[in-house]
């Protein structure tokens, strides 16, 4: 699930998905917010199946386990790296 | 007048005649017997020679092309146009004509036989003052052989015919002439004549489909006709209201376009749907996704993603109930969003449907250049054939038509000939008394000549008593040729001279006979002319006339076919 299989593509794999949240959470955001801003299908390719909801919040889930986000009063950022 | 005949051939008699009457008796001498006849003895071969000089065409089987005369020439002396010509021919140069004296001749020795015909059809006739006509004219042959019948053309039949076979054109048109009538009235009936001729042969030919299928009925050709035009005229109205669109094309590929657009508006609207669906049924389950999924995940990144610090699971639990506590929301949200998708994918779509109609509508009404160069062409294909058709129908209608023409044409010239026989009143009635007083010399009844205005030309009828006796028939045309060279010589025309052949008098009653000679003896010389008969001895001496001795006419040259040397030729061949 987290990585693309064969009968899984690179697109819908967890850990691409979780990729392209990252990439738009350059600043912290409600978790509602982040569902609006986030384009719903990848790369501009419309016959491409939607990002559904509840593959939205296992990437958060994935997210969150590595370290990546960190959830403070609600708003979620990313974690900065430590040097 | 005739002055000689002559031949190279040595045993021929030559003949000399004088003016007046002149009779060539055939004798029956007291040695021959009952099976000899005087038959063969040369009083046809005389006319035959006669017309031999005067241009007669000879044919292979004529008297003087036989194998024993062929290297012969044959001669004349006689009158023409007041002088004395001298003209000879031989059966083996047919085409070649001596002829001698004749200021006229300018000098020439040697003509053709057409030339020679000409000479003396302007001496004879003055048909050279006869202009060009494409009918039928007078000529110098037809004209001629009245004034010496002969019997191998069948001239002894009725008086109005010099051949049996003569065509009513020829004759009345040679009769008129004579008469001095218009004989273009006749010429012009011969065209009529030849024209219903040749009508009825195209008709025939029509009609059995020789011709059939190129001129074809009247009636036919005029539904067809009416067909074609109908459907020429509905082309053209076709044509006229006609509209080209000149970007046909281009409307045509954006159709096109708008249809495949529609298509996949609708195929993505079909996924979204089917979305739609899983939606709603994820929200009606009140219960959010099992932890299980978490689990596996989090089971999984242990696996996947080693060397990563992952966190406690609880930690990870708590941030995931955290998240989906909105889920529903969120769930809710999608569905619209999806739902919108779709409505304004119909939108867009309605839209394209509505362009899509119109486009196709324009396509409808107008149409492409190309469309309209064919149109034109199959109007042009069919104007042609419309054409075509009409002037099959005419020349049809024509020939259907033609027939009536002809019969007004014939109508008009029966008016023309009655308007010239009431004119010419006196030339007619001059002709009529002449027949009258010739046939009043030979019959105690006279018999008459009649020339009726018909619709098929002037008709001679010569009723008589007992008319259909051969020799009254003979008489009549005695009278008829003693009338016409009465007539022509007070108009200066004609030879100048009347050959009848023996062959006239067959059959005729002995009184009649001596009182027809004694007949043409007056009138010979009471018109200065020369009338030349040849007779059977016992036919010429069977009566007797006071004051009229057949003796003081005869020739010096008797002909007999009692000997081997008694005949014209002096031999038997």
């Amino acid at each position: 699930m987290i990585l693309p299989t064969k009968h899984l593509s690179q697109d819908r794999a967890i850990l691409t998905v979780g990729a392209r949240i990252l990439q738009h959470l350059s600043q912290a955001k409600t978790i509602s917010s982040l569902w609006e801003e986030l384009p719903r299908n990848s790369a501009g390719r419309s016959d491409a199946p939607q990002l559904r909801y509840d593959a939205f919040v296992l990437a958060l889930d994935l997210l969150f386990m590595i370290g990546a986000i960190e959830v403070q009063e609600g708003l979620l950022t990313k974690r900065k790296v430590p040097v | 007048m005739i002055h000689r005949i002559f031949s190279s051939l040595e045993t021929f008699k030559g003949l000399e005649f004088k003016t007046g009457l002149n009779v060539l008796i055939a004798q029956k001498e007291d040695g021959a017997t009952d099976k000899q006849t005087r038959n063969r003895a040369g009083k046809t071969s005389l006319v035959e020679i006669i017309h031999f000089l005067t241009g007669a065409d000879a044919g292979k089987d004529s008297l003087c092309r036989s194998t024993a005369l062929s290297e012969q020439t044959f001669g004349m002396e006689l009158d023409v146009g007041g002088e004395r010509i001298k003209v000879s021919r031989s059966g083996k140069e047919k085409s070649k004509i001596e002829v001698g004296g004749g200021s006229f001749l300018g000098g020439k020795t040697r003509l053709t036989n057409s030339e020679w015909v000409d000479v003396l059809g302007e001496k004879m006739f003055g048909l050279h003052t006869i202009e060009e006509d494409s009918g039928r004219a007078p000529t110098f042959r037809s004209l001629f052989a009245y004034f010496v019948r002969r019997q191998l053309s069948g001239a002894f039949t009725t008086p109005e015919k010099q051949a049996a076979m003569q065509q009513a054109g020829d004759y009345q048109v040679a009769l008129l002439f004579l008469l001095g009538l218009d004989w273009k009235i006749a010429s012009d009936w011969q065209k009529v004549r030849d024209r219903e001729k040749t009508l009825k042969e195209l008709k025939t030919a029509a009609g059995t489909g020789a011709f059939g299928s190129i001129i074809g009925k009247a009636s036919d050709l005029r539904t067809e006709l009416t067909v074609a035009e109908a459907r020429l005229s509905a082309l053209k109205a076709q044509i006229a209201s006609f509209r080209i669109l000149p970007q046909y094309d281009e409307l045509e590929a954006e159709v096109n376009r708008l249809t495949r657009e529609t298509k996949e508006l609708l195929n993505s609207n079909t996924i979204d749907k089917a979305t739609v669906g899983d939606l709603q049924k994820a929200i009606q389950s009140e219960t959010p996704p099992s932890l299980t999924e978490l689990e596996g995940i989090y089971a999984e990144a242990g696996i996947v993603l080693p060397g990563v610090a992952i966190k406690r699971y609880e930690e990870v639990k708590s941030f995931h109930e955290s998240v989906v506590r909105n889920r529903r929301d969120y769930l809710t949200g999608e569905l619209e969003a999806v739902q919108a998708r779709i409505t304004s994918r119909e939108r867009t779509k309605a839209s394209l449907d509505a362009r899509r109609a119109e486009v196709m509508n324009i396509l409808q009404s107008h149409g492409a250049l190309e469309q309209f160069v064919q149109l034109q062409g199959e109007a042009g294909r069919l104007e042609a054939e419309v054409e075509s058709l009409r002037q099959r129908f005419e020349s049809a209608e024509q020939l259907e038509g033609s027939k009536n023409e002809l019969e007004i044409e014939r109508n008009r010239l029966t008016l023309r000939l009655r308007r010239d026989f009431s004119e010419q009143k006196d030339r007619l009635s001059e002709a009529i008394l002449a027949f009258e007083e010739t046939s009043k010399g030979l019959y105690e009844s006279a018999g008459s000549m009649t020339i009726e205005e018909t619709s098929n030309g002037p008709v001679f009828q010569f009723p008589m008593q007992g008319s259909r006796s051969k020799g009254i028939k003979n008489m009549q045309i005695f009278c008829f040729d003693m009338m016409l060279m009465r007539l022509c010589a007070k108009r200066g025309i004609g030879p100048g001279f009347l050959v009848h052949d023996s062959h006239l008098f067959d059959g005729v009653d002995g009184r009649q006979v001596i009182s027809a000679l004694q007949v043409g003896a007056k009138t010979a010389k009471e018109l200065g002319v020369q009338y030349i008969v040849t007779m059977n001895e016992d036919d010429a001496f069977k009566e007797k006339i006071e004051g009229f001795d057949l003796k003081d006419y005869m020739l010096p040259v008797v002909l007999t076919d009692a000997k081997e040397d008694g005949g014209l030729f002096g031999f038997r061949f």
